[in-house]
């Protein structure tokens, strides 16, 4: 059992009113010379049902404003109206054509989109991931659309004479297969969706790896060739900082003054030595100072005295010299009469007998203070003399404690500066050692972690492939009655139209594409009278033909557009191409459709199936005045 | 000046006149003595001058170009150079600087006790020479140690002086001792 997909009727809203076709016929021949619309009618029906990019006509986006499509899908039956203007073609409009009800609006893409709605219809999921089954890949896939699904009910002129459903596009193999074993139901979403995740791990499982390479490249390059050796080196500098710590505390205690008593004793005595050499210094200062100003008081004094006693000698001396001559007057006093004891010039009694002394009370004071300052003097002298000799005293004491000092803490500390300088050295390295090998451990706790996320992915993906392999077994009876089914009818057709140079023709269960003279279809080039078309026919009905007779969600709808144009010398060919097709809707009426456009049909092409006819006067936009023949670009060389 | 002085008072007073007189004496025969002063001490500025750095021996070195402070007739102490005007004759400033009030009674003393004569000076001034009693006295002075330091640095002055007239002292002291000089008249110079 196919799905039924069938198109009961297209649509056209024009600028110049309504074009509208009929397909109650199992087959629809859509005849007319190129160029008169045909693939543009195929187009817009392509467009309706949003499957991928439509190749449409400038005549279809100029003059042609909404596709209208009726079409049965499974149980139900919907009018698909789609507008061509730009603004409002991202929204489609539904009807339930069997209850009339007019559905929510769809969008062309997106959540709950037209794809979604057709998708559904067909009894699939929309969220089908299309993965690669084969390869390495770590991509989860690419959605399957209703698009996708459209390259199997729609053979455009393009491709006819070339693919079959892309299967040239090495990218989009994987879709293609997907969609294929999702039509015949040889998989199922789940499988889909599991290979995905499937897929996903590899990636994860790459990069997991990835890292771990390069963290394991990090810890080689870093000389530690696994955790226990980390381990046991960072115990080992951590024992190496314990040992250089309490060495470094046990040469502290040991250079540690404080605890040193004798070293502390002569450092008190020393600071004793030195502040009494300081006041033993003060004092000599002070006695210099003393004996500087009774020297100078003595100095004074002995001047003061210098000159009393030249006073008294001078006065001694010119005592006996007596005035010759008046200072007055100038004339002689020598002859005057003088009375004894009176002065010479005054004639007065003299004040001072000659030969006495003058006084020397000031003399004997001066002669006394003279002699107190010497003694003074003397015993200041004798303090400073002392004063001296403390200082000497101190000053050789401290010399001595300084350098007693100095000796033992030479004694104590020289020695051990090395053993420090080398502990403390000692203690660094240790500690950068810990955090070096601490920093290579948690690399190695990473490693640990990735390596147990690479096994759990590693285990989920396992449990993922068997749950795979196991729900493919439930259906691999299924998928070899359906590909034997296929190979069979396949032989069978390819050997019914006598196709000139297929010589075998078999069905590749990998690629599910046809087999020609043993080569795969892809890897096949058919040359010239039509081979390929008719291959391609061979292939599709038979894929028709088999889907109808196994529980399949294959649709039960065909469009085939122009197989006549590469077969247009081989009528043999072509006869029997149309021969096939009348077979495929004549076995059991109402089972399939065929759509086929053609330029010109055989001449034994039976009257009771439908055939649409036009031609210049009467294209198929058919409100829109043709230009003529040779007047507009035909669609398939667009693309050629 | 009192007049009721007691009998040890005019005995100080003498001795003190007499002390003044015996160094005048030192400084005019000095002076005679060396050259270029013509034999004479030509002039009461002069003397006063001369008798100021012979006074001030510390200051002679400053003024007299001539004149070293390591002169030994100096014999200048280190006190001495370094408090100059602490001595034991201090002067006073007066109009043409240092002054003694006691030049003239003292000129007078010598001349009337014949130690010194006047001669006649240059210009009409009054010039002093000792006489050859003067000169016995002061060379005998000399010879004592009480005075040898006077007598040597009275030579030594008027070694230096030589050639040199009262005002040209008058006016060398200006000069080298600006700051010593300005003071007002009278305050005594120390």
């Amino acid at each position: 059992m196919s799905i039924e997909f069938r198109l009961n009727s297209v649509r056209l809203y024009t600028t110049e009113g309504i074009a509208s076709y009929e397909f109650e016929s199992d087959l629809t021949v859509l005849e007319g010379p190129t160029g008169v619309g045909k693939t543009t009618l195929l187009e817009l029906i392509k467009y309706g049902f949003g499957a991928g990019d439509a190749r449409l006509a400038s005549v279809a986006t100029e003059a042609v404003h909404d596709v209208a499509l009726d079409a049965s899908i499974g149980d139900g039956q919907f009018l698909i109206s789609r507008s061509l203007d730009s603004a409002k073609s991202k929204n489609v409009r539904i009807t339930d054509l069997q209850t009339g009800e007019r559905l929510p609006d769809r969008p062309v893409d997106g959540e709950s989109s037209l794809n979604t709605f057709l998708l559904d219809k067909l009894g699939l999921p929309d969220n089908i991931l299309a993965a690669a089954q084969k390869s390495k890949s770590s991509k989860p896939g690419s959605r399957v659309t209703f698009g996708d699904i459209f390259k199997y009910m729609y053979i455009p002129q393009y491709a006819i004479n070339r693919d079959i459903a892309d299967s040239r596009e090495g990218y989009y193999d994987p879709k293609r297969k997907a969609v294929f074993e999702l039509l015949f139901k040889l998989t199922d979403p789940g499988i889909l969706a599991l290979q995905s995740e499937v897929n996903v791990l590899n990636g994860k499982i790459d990069t997991a790896d990835e890292h771990l390479n390069t963290i394991l490249g990090f810890l080689s390059d870093s000389n530690t060739s696994s955790r226990e050796e980390v381990e046991q080196s960072l115990q080992e500098a951590a024992a190496e900082q314990d040992r250089a710590q309490e060495e470094l505390d046990l040469l502290r205690e040991e250079l540690d003054p404080v605890v040193d008593r004798q070293t502390q004793a002569y450092r008190d005595l020393l600071t004793d030595a030195e502040r009494s050499l300081a006041e033993a210094r003060g004092a000599v200062l002070a006695l210099a100072r003393e004996r500087d100003e009774i020297g100078l008081e003595r100095r004074r004094v002995a001047a003061d005295h210098a000159r009393l006693e030249r006073m008294r000698d001078a006065g001694a001396r010119l005592a006996n010299i007596e005035f010759s001559v008046c200072p007055r007057c100038m004339q002689s006093v020598k002859n005057r009469p003088v009375e004894e004891d009176a002065c010479r010039l005054c004639l007065q009694p003299d004040p001072v007998s000659p030969g006495q002394a003058a006084d020397t009370y000031e003399l004997q004071q001066l002669e006394l203070q003279l002699s107190e300052m010497d003694a003074q003097q003397e015993v200041t002298e004798q303090q400073a003399a002392k004063a001296e000799r403390a200082v000497a005293d101190r000053e050789s004491l401290v010399k001595n404690l300084t350098e007693t000092l100095e000796a033992r803490t030479s004694q104590r500390i020289t020695p051990r500066l090395q053993a420090f300088s080398d502990a403390s050295d000692r203690l660094a390295t240790s500690r950068t050692r810990q955090e070096y090998f601490e920093m290579a451990l948690q690399q190695w706790d990473r490693v640990a972690d990735i390596a147990a996320e690479v096994e759990s992915l590693r285990t989920k993906q396992d449990h993922l492939k068997a749950s795979i392999a196991a729900r493919k077994a439930a259906l691999r009876a299924h998928k070899d009655s359906v590909l034997n089914g296929i190979e069979e009818e396949f032989r069978r057709t390819v050997s019914s139209l006598e196709i000139a140079t297929v010589e075998t023709a078999g069905f590749d269960r990998e690629n599910y594409l046809p087999l020609i003279n043993g080569k795969v279809f892809t890897k096949t080039l058919m040359s010239g009278g039509g081979s390929m078309t008719a291959t391609q026919i061979a292939y599709w009905t038979t894929l028709m033909s088999v889907a109808r007779d196994h529980d399949t969600r294959y649709p039960s709808l065909l469009i085939i557009d122009g197989p006549r144009l590469a077969l247009n010398t081989a009528t043999e060919t072509c006869a029997a191409i149309y021969g096939r097709l009348v077979d495929g809707v004549s076995e059991t009426p109402g089972a399939v459709q065929f759509v086929v456009s053609d330029n010109e049909l055989p001449e034994d092409y039976p009257g009771d199936f439908a055939r649409i006819e036009f031609n210049y006067q009467n294209p198929t936009i058919s409100t829109i005045r043709h230009p003529g023949r040779g007047r507009v670009d035909v669609i398939a060389s667009v693309d050629e | 000046m009192s007049i009721d002085f007691d009998t040890l008072e005019l005995a100080l007073l003498r001795d003190d006149l007499a002390y003044h007189q015996a160094r005048v004496l030192l400084l005019v025969n000095a002076v005679s003595k060396a050259s270029g002063h013509t034999k004479k001490l030509d002039g009461l500025t002069k003397l006063a001058k001369l008798d100021f750095l012979l006074r001030y021996p510390a200051l002679a070195p400053i003024v007299l170009e001539h004149l070293s402070d390591s002169d030994p007739r100096l014999s200048l102490s280190p006190e001495e150079v370094s408090t100059p005007t602490e001595v034991e004759a201090p002067m006073v400033r007066y109009k043409y600087g240092p002054w003694d009030d006691r030049y003239y009674a003292i000129i007078g003393a010598l001349v009337g006790r014949g130690l010194l004569r006047y001669a006649k000076g240059r210009k009409g001034s009054v010039a002093l020479v000792a006489t050859a009693e003067g000169r016995r006295l002061a060379e005998d002075m000399s010879a004592a140690p009480k005075w040898r330091a006077l007598s040597e640095r009275s030579e030594a002055i008027a070694d230096a002086s030589s050639g040199m007239t009262g005002n040209a002292l008058k006016d060398l002291i200006y000069q080298k001792l600006e700051s010593l000089m300005d003071r007002p008249h009278r305050q005594v110079i120390k």
